[in-house]
């Protein structure tokens, strides 16, 4: 787990995005977190859902931001 | 993926799930995966069993047998050589698993964190035990692995591999249940890090369940989660509505902690209904619930005392080939899980089991076989341990601190001694509490009495012991027990409960109301001693008194059985049947083993002139044990119209019970028989 507070704000979503299925989250304004808005994006806490499928993506993840 | 042949259980355990929390979101829509499974199958509340403690619970559940037949009495257990302590194991329950079971049998079980698993058994197939789970993993490394604590042990390395630390948790992990944790300071509240590690348990065991459900053939695959309970016991007292003793600031940070936990629960069984077929029946329990409304007890309370957050319903949800759909399920018990599996499986229910099939769950009928017993049969292909394995003390005390930082006990003393006596003192206690109001309730006085040498003024064993004592018809004895405690005891609330049912034993009802006033008076308002109260006004024959009383006691407690079957029996009395048996069913539907409450039932039934259903509750009753010369006489009238072969059955079974009995010892007596003019009776 990141030990920080974020700091930066995620970039926000446009209004009219789709939202994808995962948990919501009331947020600070400028903060949209947990909201899906591409298809093909999963949540983290999703994968970690997904159970072994989902922890391979998150390793995968991990290995891209490296 | 690799099959076995045969039918196919998943068994998902989520320790403390309660229909409390999950309704309202299943209203909102937020817990999709199990809205199909209800709709589809059968939901109901899940009786649990006293002591509510996971270990012998969810031991209970996998054997179908109470603490006293299992031997799992509490979290943990002395070290062989009484050096110290260690969690409570495998190698300590003394009858069979439902996982033994299904091995001699032939069939394959994936058994993943059961309470009480370790070290894991060779059964047929796979066992991942509860303090495999238990070890903790630093950063990404699978730390130390316990090979005792997996069967077979080639598979420790990749399920260690398959453990989530808590470090590997981003924010995107946890801003879903607490939103605001931007907001929050981590030096100083450590309330998010401790979210993140059941978070990482949770996922450990999502992780694990997964992989084997796709890689190792089963027939039955049991996972327990004990994420809900764990969350609850640190972020319940946050859950709306907000708590007079919360303060409004951490209210505002964690109310979303407990939906979000249910939420994630959900979601997790979306992915593990993925992967079973429509032939697999899915099993959906907890052991027991979880008070989340206005009887949660205040802020830092409820962590001296995690049994008392516990609520005496858990839930129950099944789906299945030859399960009845959009249905309900009354009167089941945590004691039914493993006769239920074994039935659907086509394997015969042990008579020594304390649990029933859920036989009414089945769309098309299924008659259980039943054998005597599993026990000492086919040992050698059950997967039980073949000798005593040692527990390292080392490990021991390892295992011990992580049951500790979880929160299920207390820190142990440093006297090592102390800490063996003060462990042998609380299991004996919890496996008394576990006797208690069962037919073997007798077991429970030679402990009590072992535990009164120890300590005379042990307020709880005095009482316990008085009220076995009292229900053995003990009455002396329970009276000097009484009269012996300390003046001051003696005026306690508690103890005028006590002296009341001693009161009501006696035949002194009048008496045992004024113990019971007293009782109110002295601050006492517990649903059982509303319950008390209406009993006695009942006897008293003060009907509307008696309704008030246990009116009283539902409005604290909605779910009670005893005060249910209380009103029932004051609407017979006032002539509404009608009323009366909603109100039996309802308190058969919460319990079933209830002979009382199925009696009454009957009764209304017969004023309302439907008789095969009054026979059905009254023969309900009659299997209980209950007042077999009423019953019979009730039966006998019912029967005589529709089957006169049943009516004279029953009546003869009552003539005979009521014959004086001529027992044939007395005929080889020494002492002499009173001249009488009785025939003499052959040898």
């Amino acid at each position: 787990m990141d030990s920080h507070n974020q700091k930066q704000p995620a970039p926000t979503n446009s209004v009219n995005a789709e939202i994808q299925g995962c948990l919501y989250a009331k947020t600070p304004p400028g903060i949209t977190v947990g909201v899906l808005t591409s298809p093909t994006e999963v949540s983290p806490l999703s994968l970690l859902a997904a159970g072994i499928v989902g922890l391979a993506e998150r390793c995968a993840r991990r290995g891209r931001k490296q | 993926m690799p099959q076995a042949p045969g039918k196919k259980i998943l068994l998902i355990g989520w320790d403390a799930a309660d229909w409390e929390v999950i309704d309202p979101l299943l209203q909102a829509g937020q817990m999709p995966a199990l809205a199909q499974m209800i709709k589809g199958g059968l939901r109901g509340n899940l009786a649990t069993l006293q002591p509510v403690l996971s270990p012998m619970l969810w031991t209970s559940i996998a054997t179908g047998k109470r603490a006293e037949k299992h031997g799992i009495y509490g979290f943990t257990e002395p070290l062989p050589d009484a050096s110290g302590i260690g969690p409570v194991r495998s190698t300590s329950r003394k009858c069979k698993a439902v996982w033994n079971i299904l091995s001699q049998s032939g069939l394959k079980s994936n058994i993943i964190g059961w309470f009480a698993s370790s070290p894991a058994e060779p059964i047929n197939g796979v066992m991942i035990s509860d303090q495999f789970l238990h070890r903790p993993i630093q950063n990404d490394s699978a730390g130390e692995i316990l090979t005792n604590a997996v069967h077979p042990r080639a598979l420790a390395k990749p399920a260690a591999d398959l453990r989530v630390s808590t470090e590997s948790l981003v924010a995107g992990d946890l801003l879903p249940f607490i939103p605001k944790l931007a907001e929050i300071d981590l030096k100083q509240d450590d309330r998010p890090l401790k979210l993140a590690r059941r978070l990482a348990r949770t996922a450990t065991v999502q992780a694990m369940a997964t992989a084997l459900i796709q890689s190792e053939p089963w027939n039955l695959m049991g996972v327990y989660f004990d994420g809900i309970d764990q969350f609850a016991h640190e972020f319940m007292p946050y859950h709306p509505p907000r708590m007079d003793s919360v303060p409004e600031r951490d209210f505002e940070l964690y109310q979303d902690v407990m939906r979000g936990c249910y939420r994630f629960h959900d979601m997790m069984l979306h992915t593990l209904l993925q992967y079973v077929d429509e032939e697999t029946t899915v099993m959906l329990i907890s052991d027991h619930g979880y008070e989340s409304g206005r009887r949660r007890p205040p802020l830092n309370q409820g962590k001296e005392d995690p049994e008392g957050c516990h609520r005496p319903f858990g839930i129950v949800c099944l789906k299945g080939p030859n399960i009845k759909k959009d249905d309900r399920l009354y009167g089941a018990s945590i004691l039914d899980v493993t006769p239920t599996i074994l039935t659907l499986l086509g394997l015969p229910v042990g008579s020594d089991m304390d649990g029933r099939p859920w036989l009414e769950a089945f769309e098309k009928p299924v008659k259980p076989e039943r054998i005597f017993s599993w026990e000492g049969v086919g040992d050698e292909a059950a997967g039980l341990h073949t000798e005593h394995t040692r527990q390292d003390p080392a490990e021991a005390a390892a295992a011990i601190e992580q049951l500790v930082a979880l929160g299920y006990i207390a820190p142990p003393s440093e006297d090592a001694r102390k800490t063996v006596q003060d462990t042998i003192r609380y299991n004996k206690t919890n496996l008394i509490r576990s006797l208690l109001g069962t037919p073997q309730e007798a077991k429970a006085i030679p402990l009590l009495e072992e535990l009164l040498t120890e300590k005379q003024d042990n307020e709880w064993c005095l009482l316990t012991l008085a009220r076995c004592q009292i229900r053995q018809g003990k009455l002396p004895e329970a009276r000097s027990v009484l009269e012996k405690s300390a003046p001051a005891m003696q005026q306690e609330g508690q103890v005028q409960l006590v002296f009341a049912e001693l009161a009501f034993a006696e035949e002194k009802p009048a008496d045992a109301l004024k113990y019971l006033q007293a009782a109110e008076r002295s601050g006492g308002s517990h649903p059982a001693l509303f319950n008390q109260i209406g009993r006695a006004y009942l006897v008293l024959k003060r009907w509307d008194e008696a309704g008030s009383a246990f009116q009283k006691s539902l409005e604290i407690e909605p779910d009670n059985p005893a005060a249910l079957d209380g009103l029932a029996r004051v609407h017979l009395e006032n002539g509404e049947p009608d009323l009366a048996v909603e109100k039996s069913l309802q308190a058969v539907g919460l319990i079933h083993y209830f002979p009382e409450a199925h009696y009454h039932l009957g009764l209304g039934l017969e004023r309302l002139d439907k008789a095969s259903e009054a026979i059905l509750a009254y023969e309900t009753a009659l299997n209980m044990g209950y007042r077999k010369n009423l019953l019979h006489s009730h039966l006998a009238k019912l029967y005589r119209p529709i089957n006169p072969q049943k009516a004279a059955r029953h009546q003869k079974l009552l003539i005979n019970s009521q014959r004086p009995r001529i027992y044939r010892a007395d005929i080889n007596s020494k002492f002499p028989a009173p001249e009488s003019s009785a025939p003499k009776i052959q040898a």
